[in-house]
């Protein structure tokens, strides 16, 4: 999401500080930032807000709230319940409101789904004029890449991006008028196979899984997702009717999916924005569309809010937290912290809370199934009861009976007090014998249906349908109903907790390991210390990893390099449903093609790599309609051999290797040899070995064969060395010298005068005359940047020859 | 000449097997299992006993290959992500079997923990290629009890478009473990010792926050340069005095290292482990990222070519 630095500034009194202090506190603290970018006057922040923080913070205003609270900064929001609000030197924020004019003598609106629809707005604006939108206007749409359109779809982009709500305007005229006299927008399911255009064309199939805006005749919008064209603004619309809705954020996210299309506003839906922006969104909308294009707006809005949540409590001990984090932040600490995030809380102790709520509850109706975000405190059921009760006093315990019992501490019955739940089978309700939510499945082989708060001496807070039909305090002793006690369970110990408010934009923090990250990202995650476990390999050993690896010794050993090739080929008995590429359509039921290419590709490259054969090994999943299956593959190619030698001289040596790794594994391995390639279904083979508890052998052979590697290879450090993609040149040069003197002494010279361009170099062939001895060297040149010449070559080997003159000896 | 008798030169591992033996040692110093899972998954254990449930917005977070089946065949769509404008595939219907085995709806009792796993339900059938190693998290944690400390190494795949930085398979190492008083504390030892070990210089780890679904509190780990700020770490990031032209970490003296975690509540319960009396941390890094930067190499696809002038120089 692009942000403007500029616009940024207008939320705030004072001066921000620099955009990079912004970016740090931002980076370490809330989000990343992938990039600040210098645009004239400006700087635009590219922030990535990931999916769990998408619905507070995709737009202005959580951005604003966020480096308020990080920087401490005093932010000026617009307080959209109350007066408009001037924001832009350009802007008055007048609303001109119509006193007289009624959006409920024009429109009626009804959510036919409560379950899709959380809340539906609308709003009437009549003497619009549509046109071109101020300069001030175009530039802050530029900002985030928006194009500008007219003053009122201007308008409805720009809240979106501030609120991060999205909105939209219906061309009232073009709505059809109902039997009375009014438009009559619903919001529902559209039929099946209904089509619909939307405002960039786009043509669709509706089905009656995908929720839209209906006038009664036709479908007016793609529900939170697009507009329809049918009744677009242009400029001969006269009268609008402002539009602010929230949906269920998967069935946005469903629809989205099916049709192929994601737009700015489902991306903030699915995000699962609160219903509560609805309202902010159509002042701020309503104030916006007066003053650019001179409507005045209705005095009403028709608001359709079927289920207002209950503000969402929740709470930790700072034990709670600390043993999160690892952390020992102290209660002052913690405040501050709780502080700075804003958020409203309290302290309290658990039991005194709930002793505080019980005459509140007394005598509240019984409601089966009663909702604890929306219900409590006027209806309750047994566990929606006591799940109410601990929500206020900062612990969340699930919401169902079973679950409640499952999820809470044994306590005995003697043992029993004030604060612990009483678990029974009545035998009246749905008897559960497993929970539903909290470890779905867990097994209760006594059955529970039904709880409540144990008091004391025998009496429990409860309600029940078969008993009472409220919630009310009875006695366990003189009441039958409670004659199948199955147990008593403990959730605090009436340690003090923190009991926290979480603002509306926030439904993200629901559990407490949510609040732990709350605290640790202000606490500052550089607090934390290391904490190193005891060491010890007690660990069980892998046979797959040991035996493997093990195998990976045997042929590094033997001289084979190895080789990962790619999954993806094309063709194999599994295929894929999206390849990236045709030939890439499948994955591999066979290593082979795979392992002759690799020996075709690097016998080009013999001298380079200075070798007389080619001998490569993978270790790899094939898959198979059946199963996946490792697979253990090698494959040898000599140099300047006849085929039909080669072949046989290949096929006898991967022979004795494979039966000397039989002997090593000490177990006979069963595999056909097939043109110099070697297939052995290692899993199978892996799973007749013996199982291991140690992999000593296996490390230490490692560290043996690795570190001659590195010493032959990489004398100067580990770093890679770059392919050049230039040919190379070879030249063979043979010398004559005492017998005395080493062929390494030879080579020692011709590197030392050949510069960087010799890649590698070998003694080929060692001749003995008298007292003399001829070495004779292979030598590979190769330029990273280009193709050598002839006459580039000629002189390196000048000078090497010159050399060995000067030292007295003599090239043949 | 004569061969092979003679020829005595050692062969040489893949950069790859390098790293990922070393990485093996350092954890089974640690007293971590080694484990890994199957490539062609389940959308259950891929995704849902992740907490990344289906129409959850999480999902976008990983590029996914589809398996062929016989009835998803059609009912393919295609998205343009609003951010990117990549095209996302997601089979749209559910599919009980195809090309690959029956995924059959099965209730597995655990006796030893008292539940039944429903591994099955819910789940849309659709085989896919892993898009990372923590569905092998969900594997062993449906098989053994807590206390619990297993990395994995393995292959993974993403639907991505390839280029220097970007391959379409590569290696993960997930890390998980499980006692009663793991902490974010933890993870920060356990990283230190890992990182140290693996590059051979003194590293410092920070934590930012990020989000998976799989972990609450969700980190971005970070570690110190191991090449720019090795000589004094500290004293080089306070002044700043890093190397701008560091090939690395261009100077920031920091570098994104992987994703990180306390194990969400939701996927110990999903595995039959009460979060009430167990927690953890769970971590995962890309092993092929990890081989690029301690040993310089430009290109991940030279990972995969073959090519012994690469290989050969290890």
């Amino acid at each position: 999401m692009l942000i403007s630095y500029k616009w940024l500034q207008e939320y705030f009194d004072g001066k921000l500080p620099k955009p990079e202090e912004i970016k740090n506190a931002l980076t370490m603290h809330s989000y990343e930032i992938s990039e600040v970018l210098k645009d004239k006057n400006d700087f635009i922040f590219d922030i990535d807000v990931l999916p769990n923080r998408a619905h507070d913070s995709l737009s202005y205003f959580g951005i604003v709230r966020e480096i308020g609270m990080l920087l401490d900064l005093k932010t000026k929001f617009p307080d959209l319940n109350k007066s408009p609000v001037k924001y832009s030197s350009n802007f008055t924020g007048q609303v001109q409101i119509d006193k007289g004019l009624k959006s409920s003598d024009f429109l009626t609106l009804k959510i036919e789904n409560p379950n899709e629809c959380k809340r539906a707005t609308k709003r009437l604006v009549i003497d619009v004029q549509v046109k071109e939108s101020p300069d001030w206007l175009k530039e802050k749409l530029s900002k985030f890449g928006q194009k500008s359109i007219n003053n009122i779809v201007d308008a409805t982009n720009f809240v979106m991006m501030e609120i991060g709500q999205p909105v939209h305007a219906f061309d009232f005229d073009k709505l059809k008028t109902g039997p009375n006299g009014k438009k009559d927008i619903s919001i529902k399911f559209a039929n099946n196979k209904e089509k619909i255009t939307t405002l960039d064309e786009g043509h669709y199939i509706l089905d009656k899984d995908i929720l839209v805006i209906h006038d009664g005749e036709k479908s007016l919008d793609i529900a939170g997702i697009k507009g329809g064209v049918d009744t677009g603004i242009n400029e001969k619309t006269k009268k609008i009717v402002l539009s602010v809705c929230s949906f269920n954020p998967k069935s946005i996210r469903r629809t989205s999916k099916k049709l192929g299309l994601q737009t700015e506003a489902s991306k903030r839906f699915e995000a699962d924005i609160s219903p509560e922006m609805v309202y902010m969104a159509m002042q701020r909308l309503s104030q916006l569309v007066s003053e650019l294009s001179g409507g005045k707006v209705s005095e009403d809005i028709l608001d359709e809010y079927p289920r207002k949540s209950n503000p969402y409590k929740m709470g930790a001990s700072i034990g709670e937290i600390n043993k999160i984090l690892g952390t020992e932040i102290k209660k002052r600490e913690f405040e501050k912290i709780l502080d700075k995030l804003g958020f409203e809380y309290r302290k309290i102790e658990p039991f005194d809370e709930i002793k505080k709520l019980i005459p509140e509850v007394e005598n509240k109706p019984y409601k089966f199934g009663a909702s604890v975000s929306f219900d409590a405190p006027n209806y309750f059921d047994c566990s929606s009861l006591t799940a109410y009760l601990f929500a206020q006093a900062g612990i969340q315990i699930p919401r169902i009976s079973i679950d409640q019992y499952i999820f809470g501490e044994e306590v005995s019955e003697k043992d029993a007090k004030f604060g612990d739940l009483i678990f029974l089978n009545t035998g009246n309700g749905k008897i559960h014998y497993e929970t539903i939510e909290f470890i779905k499945g867990t097994k209760v082989q006594e059955g529970i249906d039904h709880c409540g708060l144990y008091l004391e001496d025998g009496k429990v807070l409860h309600t029940s349908r078969f008993n009472g039909n409220k919630v009310d305090i009875q006695n366990t002793k003189e009441n039958p109903s409670f004659k199948t006690i199955i147990g008593y369970r403990r959730f605090t110990n009436n340690e003090e907790r923190f009991v926290l408010t979480i603002p509306y934009y926030r439904n993200d923090l629901r559990i407490k390991e949510d609040l732990a990250e709350e605290i640790g990202r202000i606490f500052g995650y550089e607090n934390i210390s290391y904490d190193l476990p005891q060491k010890g390999s007690d660990a069980k050993k892998d046979k797959v990893f040991y035996y493997s690896n093990l195998i990976k010794n045997f042929f590094v050993n033997e001289g084979f390099s190895e080789v990962y090739n790619y999954a993806f080929v094309d063709n194999g008995e599994i295929e894929l449903l999206n390849p990236l590429t045709n030939d890439k359509k499948y994955l591999r039921d066979s290593t082979e093609n795979q392992i002759k290419n690799n020996l075709e590709l690097n016998s080009k490259y013999s001298d380079l790599l200075a070798l007389d054969e080619i001998k490569i090994f993978e270790i790899g999943k094939i898959y198979k309609k059946d199963r996946e299956k490792l697979c253990l593959s090698l494959g040898i190619k000599k140099k300047n051999l006849p085929a039909q030698t080669g072949e046989k001289e290949t096929q006898s040596y991967i022979e004795e290797i494979k039966n000397k790794l039989s002997e090593t594994l000490q177990m006979k391995i069963v595999a056909k040899v097939d043109g110099g390639v070697l297939n052995i279904d290692l899993e199978d083979l892996i799973n007749k070995l013996p199982e291991t508890n140690s992999y000593e052998k296996l490390f230490k052979e490692f560290s043996e064969n690795y570190k001659d590697t590195r010493n032959i290879c990489l004398p100067t450090g580990r770093k890679y060395k770059n392919i050049s993609q230039y040919p190379f040149v070879l030249r063979d040069i043979a010398v004559w010298v005492p017998e005395e003197v080493k062929s390494g002494e030879v080579l020692k010279l011709i590197k030392q005068n050949s510069g960087e361009l010799l890649m590698q170099s070998k003694l080929f062939d060692e001749y003995k005359k008298d007292d003399k001895v001829s070495y004779a060297f292979r030598l590979v040149f190769q330029s990273q940047d280009k193709t050598l010449t002839d006459n580039e070559i000629n002189k390196v080997m000048k000078k090497i020859e010159g050399r060995i003159i000067k030292k007295g000896w003599k090239v043949r | 000449m004569t061969e092979h008798s003679e020829n005595k030169e050692k062969g040489h591992y893949h950069p790859l097997t390098l790293t990922m033996l070393k990485i093996g040692k350092i954890f089974d110093d640690l007293g971590f299992e080694i484990v890994d899972g199957p490539h062609i998954e389940d959308e259950y254990h891929n995704f849902d006993a992740l907490n990344i449930p289906a129409n959850h917005p999480a999902r976008d977070m990983w590029d996914t290959f589809w398996i062929k089946t016989r009835t998803n065949n059609a009912d393919l769509t295609q998205t343009k992500n609003a951010d990117n404008n990549k095209p996302q595939i997601h089979p749209v219907k559910s599919c009980e079997a195809g090309i690959l085995p029956e995924a059959k709806l099965f209730n597995r009792v655990n006796t030893d923990k008292n539940i039944s796993i429903n591994l099955r339900k819910n789940l849309r059938e659709s085989a896919l290629l892993r898009t990372h190693t923590s569905p092998v998290q969900i594997r062993y944690m449906e098989k053994n009890k807590p206390p619990i400390k297993i990395i994995v190494p393995g292959k993974i795949f993403r639907y991505e478009a390839t280029d220097a930085t970007h391959e379409a398979q590569f290696y993960q190492l997930e890390g998980l473990m499980i006692t009663k008083n793991t902490t974010l504390a933890t993870l920060k030892g356990v990283l230190k010792e890992f990182l140290e070990k693996f590059f051979e210089e003194k590293i410092d780890i920070r934590f930012r926050p990020s989000y998976f679904p799989f972990v609450e509190p969700g980190l971005e780990v970070d570690a110190t340069c191991f090449r720019c700020a090795k000589e004094n770490l500290s004293t080089a990031l306070k002044t700043g005095k890093t190397n701008p032209r560091c090939s690395i970490c261009k100077g920031i003296g920091w570098i994104e290292i992987m994703g990180a975690g306390m194990v969400h509540p939701k996927v110990l319960e999903n595995c039959g482990i009460n979060p009430q009396e167990w927690q953890g941390f769970a971590f995962g890094v890309g092993i092929d990222r990890l081989v690029m930067l301690k040993y310089g190499i430009p290109d991940i696809r030279m990972l995969y070519s073959g090519d012994l002038r690469l290989i050969n120089q290890f």
